[in-house]
């Protein structure tokens, strides 16, 4: 092994060392060339090309003009070479045009010269747009040429040269025409064995015999130039498809080529997917190809059929019937690329491709993994739940053969096949128990313990099992990270079970035998036992357990049993401590820290995390919920067909600082202080296609308010200056104008721009509210089309805009999840108010619900957003006042009677006076 | 294995003792496409180093093996599919008029030419 990367290192210095072969470049220069010695130098300088070694400029130029000298040469064997080299350098060196006359001199009609097709090919390397023209002759009459190498050639070449000089090019459709027609091998020579014999390096054969094509692949080039010629043209495109196309068996088409058959099948199905009117046709031809003798048509055809939009079943039948013929065949490649295409035509239609799960199921075994996954995750997809036992036994049967790459993948397939049929998971648990023993990489593992997680939450019935595998694994595990985790998940879901204290036995081993990371973890999960296990013997012994972890060697253990010690002895501890099951809204907390650390003055205050957000867990769970690999395999396969609209959509917390930026562009705004609540959405005060586009945005500082309007000319002829928000509020509202900043040119090309209006609450305690009338004020100016200048006169202009609400829903309340009865019953001491409502245009209970929880924009809890009854309710609110104004929380109890409405009686409790009044001015108001 | 996505590419590979040729494509290109490609190539290749596709043999004969290439695939676009052509297509270096080089390599290929040729004549016999 050693001796091979020495030879491997000796060659490469030899091959690859630059200098080397720019200094050895003289023997261009040397009198009389040495065709040998040019050969092999012009091969090193290939070589070098093609291992990636990058050339200056400076470099190639010389050593491409040395090159130019070897044209004297006569010798064919050095100017193969030569063009070969041409081509790489003519992408670094400069002045390459200059040799254009060299190389056409090689390409005259009638030169019977071995390297003719090289000099087309390294041709349409050195020319530019205004060289094609001059070299037209040459091209046309070499694309009709009779050797089909010398065709192929300059076929290629004017594909390559197309999007350079079109018109030109375009002018040479006849001639690509007639290279289409089929033609036989014409002149075959008695097959040369030059290339074999020892007789050809006899110094005195001037001439090669070359092998004619017997591929007919000039058809393939000449139907990819006449197709870039005519692509915009759909009439003669699909005129193109039906003449060669041979009619509806595809029997009489004068293509020969597989390959050109393959790029008419392409182009057919473009047309098809662009022209509803010709589906039928096309598809009767796509349907006529899947017959064809070539496995690269049929199976190019059966592709085409399987990636139709909107494919519906009857149409894939016959498609389906090919690909499942490749599946048994000996070839891999053939087999992968069956497989690959059923497996992306699974996940719209699994029952048409459930027709292949016999083939599918011996690919499993197959010696390419990447075909057994295909078929694997396919199966998945098509399976039903009789066939999942025979499957099961045959994954089991060679997890021990395959990486842990595809191990992973297979684990994914199993997880979301529990997930199809639950009433298999004991079958499924035994084998993901099974494989968790096997040896394994961190990731394998993982996925296992991932995919049990995912039972244990979807499939209760399997809990007490799953957990007990679980607690098996811990015993042994060599992962810290995922004894965390299992750790974790024994303290939430153990106290739930029957026997909870057989889960204590195997928490408290790992005290004993772990690293001080997993004790800390094995502390915290036996404490939820102490407080969630209502038995109080097992209170005690939890009691017991902890205090001799008070003895530990690491703080954090001792820490936290010290801690779960006294939260075991108080019982409003617990609440706050172990039972609470709200968590911080990440990215709500991600935005505040981020703006906290941003902001040098606010430093000087603790950060106040009681103005963020709460969510459940549940609903934090579900944010994080991660993508199965089946899925994002699925997208490898399907991404080209389907373009991903990858427009963003920005989240709140990305808004949020947004805002913050576009704020903090306005210096006025840094007196304000921290923005308190922005709203979470623009509200759009125009229609969106009027000229002008306005939307709004409030930002509510801690005694101001401010409107933002993104403002958008979407006239290209029109400017627009000095534009200005003017805001009249309707009536008293508690807001003292300050200010605004106005747009000072508005161009279409640079909308949207924003205005800023800013007032002053009078009563920062209190929370205003108000309707604004707004109306656009600018200097509209035309702009001369000529020169794009607009004009000297303009003239003031005024255009109304919708009306702006201040209102309690998203400008100052935040929703946010508390335990509503606890946290009901702890606000009884402070303010609150009743009052009763009578809705009388609502139609049922339902439709209050959903209008008070969007009004009031406050969070419903434990489900009572969901009516159980029509006729009486109590929906529950949980929400967050922005800026430091603490939580608020309703009870609105309704009773609905037709004719009658909906009757309601809302109960605010509060942490100030002024947010009930808020809540309740909300409704009245 | 023959055949694998990797990296988001098509990649088409066979072994030839101590080499691996690969093709590579975007991933919605035809297989079986490729895989022709391929063979043409590797056949091709063959014919020209007469059966002996192994990296000594390779490295000793780059030029052949750059120009088969370039005789199969020009810029990403297949050439050729016909091995037989793709050989004949693809000259060999001739030593030059002025000095024939007599070494080892040319002795030990007059060498085996003989021995075949004789082998040959025995097997007639």
């Amino acid at each position: 092994m050693a001796s091979k990367k020495d030879d491997d290192a000796s060659f490469n210095n030899f091959y690859n060392n630059k200098t080397t072969i720019l200094q050895e470049a003289r023997v261009f220069h040397e009198s009389p060339i040495s065709p040998r010695k040019c050969r092999a130098l012009l091969t090193r300088v290939a070589y070098l090309f093609y291992s990636g070694e990058a050339f200056q400029a400076q470099e190639a130029t010389p050593l491409f003009f040395g090159i130019t000298k070897l044209f004297s040469h006569k010798d064919a064997a050095l100017r193969q070479m030569v063009y070969l080299a041409i081509k790489e350098l003519s992408t670094v060196a400069e002045d390459v045009i200059m040799l254009t006359a060299s190389i056409q001199r090689d390409m005259q009609p009638n030169s019977e010269v071995i390297y003719r097709p090289n000099a087309i090919r390294a041709l349409c390397r050195i020319i530019d747009a205004s060289m094609v023209q001059s070299t037209e002759r040459f091209f046309k009459a070499a694309i009709v040429d009779k050797n089909t190498s010398i065709s192929s050639a300059a076929l290629v070449s004017s594909y390559h040269l197309f999007p350079v000089s079109k018109d030109v090019i375009k002018r040479w459709v006849n001639e690509a025409q007639e290279a289409l027609s089929p033609r036989a091998p014409s002149f075959f020579n008695a097959p040369s064995t030059s290339y074999l014999g020892f007789g050809s390096s006899a110094p005195s054969t001037p001439s090669y015999q070359t092998v004619p094509s017997s591929s007919y692949i000039s058809q393939y080039h000449a139907l990819g130039l006449l197709y870039s010629i005519r692509q915009q043209d759909r009439m003669a495109v699909i005129k193109m498809i039906q003449q060669l196309g041979g009619g509806k068996t595809g029997g009489g088409t004068t293509l020969k080529n597989p390959m050109a058959l393959c790029m008419l099948i392409r182009y057919a199905a473009k047309v098809m997917d662009e022209d509803p009117n010709m589906h039928k046709q096309m598809f009767d031809l796509l349907e006529g190809w899947l017959r064809h003798k070539s496995d690269m048509v049929t199976f190019e055809a059966a592709r085409a059929i399987a990636e139709m939009r909107n494919v519906q079943p009857q149409h894939l039948t016959r498609a389906v019937a090919a690909l499942q013929n490749f599946l048994s065949s000996m070839k891999p490649t053939l087999k992968f690329a069956a497989i690959r295409t059923l497996s992306s035509l699974a996940l719209i239609h699994p029952t048409v491709v459930a027709a292949c799960n016999t083939e599918m199921e011996n690919l499993i075994t197959d010696a390419n993994r990447s075909i057994a996954t295909y078929a694997i995750t396919t199966l998945l997809k098509t399976g039903n739940e009789a066939s999942v036992d025979r499957l099961m036994k045959q994954i089991s049967g060679f997890m021990s053969e395959i990486s842990d790459e595809f191990k992973v993948i297979v684990v994914d397939a199993v997880r979301s096949l529990c997930l199809k049929f639950p009433a298999k998971q004991d079958l499924m648990l035994t084998f993901l128990a099974g494989v968790l023993r096997d040896e394994g990489g961190y990731d394998f593992k993982r996925a296992v313990v991932e995919a049990i997680f995912d039972m244990i939450k979807y499939i209760s019935a399997c809990k007490e099992s799953a957990l007990g595998h679980l607690c098996e694994f811990i015993e042994d595990c060599e992962f810290t990270k995922l004894s965390v985790r299992i750790l974790h998940l024994l303290g939430i879901e153990g106290p739930k079970m029957s026997q909870p204290t057989k889960y204590i036995r195997f928490i408290y081993n790992r005290v004993v035998l772990e690293n001080a990371i997993v004790r800390a973890a094995a502390v915290s999960s036996m404490a939820k036992f102490g407080v969630n296990v209502l038995d109080a013997t097992v209170k005690k012994s939890i009691g017991v357990l902890l205090s001799r972890c008070l003895d530990d060697v690491d703080d954090e253990v001792r820490d936290r049993a010290a801690m779960y010690l006294r939260v075991l002895r108080e019982e409003e501890l617990q609440e706050t401590y172990v039972k609470e099951d709200s968590v911080f809204s990440l990215a709500a907390l991600e935005a505040k820290l981020v703006s906290y650390v941003n902001d040098a003055a606010a430093t000087s205050e603790p950060f106040d995390a009681s103005s963020i957000p709460k969510i459940s867990r549940a609903q934090a769970a579900q944010d994080v919920a991660r993508p199965s690999s089946l899925d994002t395999i699925a997208v490898a396969v399907t991404a080209k067909a389907a373009p991903v609209n990858l427009a963003p959509q920005l989240s709140a917390a990305e808004a949020q600082s947004q805002y913050a930026q576009q704020l903090a562009a306005v210096p006025e705004f840094a007196a304000y202080g921290p923005v308190m609540n922005s709203s979470v959405k623009p509200t759009q005060l125009t229609e969106s296609e009027t000229e002008y586009v306005v939307s709004c945005v409030k930002h509510v500082f801690k005694a101001h308010v401010v409107f933002q309007f993104n403002i958008s000319n979407t006239l290209p002829d029109m400017v627009l200056e000095n534009v200005d928000v003017i805001m009249q509020p309707t009536d008293e509202t508690g807001l003292t104008p300050l200010g605004s900043t106005s747009i000072p040119l508005l161009t279409a090309a640079a909308s949207p721009q924003i205005a800023y209006v800013s007032f002053q609450r009078d009563d920062p305690v209190e929370y205003p509210l108000g309707t604004f009338q707004c109306t656009l004020k600018f200097v509209s100016k035309e702009v001369d089309p000529s020169s794009g200048e607009p004009e000297e006169e303009g003239y003031p202009d005024e255009y109304q805009l919708e009306e702006v609400e201040l209102g309690a829903s998203g400008d100052y309340i935040l929703p946010s999840y508390v335990n509503f009865n606890s946290e009901w019953e702890k606000m009884k001491a402070g303010p609150s108010q009743t009052e009763t409502f009578a809705l009388s245009e609502m139609e049922s209970i339902k439709a209050a619900c959903d209008s008070l929880i969007e009004i009031l924009n406050m969070e419903a809890l434990g489900g009572s957003d969901q009516p159980t009854s029509t006729t009486v309710h109590t929906l529950q609110l949980g929400g967050l006042v922005a800026g430091g104004g603490g939580k608020v929380l309703a009870r609105v109890r309704m009773t609905f009677a037709a004719g009658q409405g909906v009757t309601l009686e809302l109960s605010v409790r509060a942490e100030q006076e002024a947010v009930c009044r808020l809540v309740m001015s909300a409704i009245g108001g | 294995g023959d055949i694998i996505l990797y990296d988001g590419l098509l990649a088409v590979y066979k072994h030839s003792l101590d080499l691996i040729f690969y093709v590579l494509a975007p991933p919605a290109e035809n297989e079986l496409m490729l895989n022709v490609a391929l063979t043409a190539y590797m056949d091709g290749l063959s014919l020209l180093l007469r059966g002996q596709v192994e990296r000594r043999a390779l490295m000793d004969n780059l030029d052949l093996a750059l120009l088969c290439l370039d005789e199969t695939i020009d810029d990403g676009i297949i050439v050729e599919t016909d091995a037989t052509t793709i050989a004949s297509r693809v000259s060999r270096p001739r030593a030059d008029t002025t000095e024939i080089v007599i070494n080892e390599q040319t002795i030990l290929s007059a060498y085996q030419t003989v021995k075949e040729k004789m082998a040959q004549r025995i097997a007639q016999m």
